[in-house]
């Protein structure tokens, strides 16, 4: 997958989630310092999945997550599968977590999806590959 | 609603400003697999309101509003 990217802005492309109960596809941004990826509550409960804090669905643990805005409490979820072009890896950690609305992006592209694969990113030519290794 | 013209994925900020769009995507980039070809599905203002009105089929969410660069800096 070879896509193109501007030097010094966020890299965000569009990536399919497959859950229990349906597929949806929503821009990610690439987020290689993420452990997981995470997705909106709306997204994830219409994928097939608890959604922690919501009221329709209050089920699970809960998890710890550490960003710059402090800790939240997050549902850690298994997604189905995540794909993008010709890329796919299966059983992808995630977090239920809401991304700021202004920043354009509904979701984080993490480790838990890049592991799976040799992530080049190429500022100077501004582009971005990721290939199966 | 439902728009049933196809689309170049580029237009739709021009066609449908400042918006949540769901599109069905019907071409993509063979090399980066992003939407090229799509019709939209239903569009809304709101972030929410957009996966409200639809079901359970794949689609894809498009916001089509600027995301401002002065004075933010994104740190994700």
């Amino acid at each position: 997958m070879k896509i193109n990217i501007e030097a010094g802005k966020p890299v965000a492309f569009f990536v399919r989630i497959m859950g229990p109960k349906g597929v949806r596809e929503l821009k990610a941004v690439l987020g290689t310092g993420s452990m997981y990826c995470s997705i909106p509550v709306v997204d994830a409960r219409e994928l097939g999945y608890d959604a922690f804090y919501d009221p329709l669905a209050n089920k699970g643990d809960g998890a710890l997550a550490v960003t710059q805005g402090g800790i939240l409490d997050v549902q850690p979820i298994i997604l189905q599968e995540i794909s993008v072009a010709e890329l796919s890896a299966p059983s992808v950690e995630a977090l239920v977590h809401e991304l700021p609305r202004v920043s354009g992006a509904d979701m984080i592209l993490g480790l838990s999806f890049l592991k799976h694969f040799k992530v080049t990113l190429d500022s100077p030519s501004g582009l971005l590959y990721i290939e199966n290794q | 609603m439902q728009d049933l013209e196809t689309l170049n994925f580029n237009e739709l900020p021009s066609r449908f400003p400042h918006r949540w769009l769901a599109v069905k995507v019907l071409e993509r980039d063979p090399e980066s697999g992003q939407p090229e070809k799509v019709r939209v599905v239903s569009r809304d203002a709101d972030i929410y309101g957009i996966r409200i009105n639809l079901g359970r089929d794949e689609y894809c969410i498009v916001y089509t509003g600027t995301v401002p660069e002065e004075k933010y800096v994104a740190m994700l």
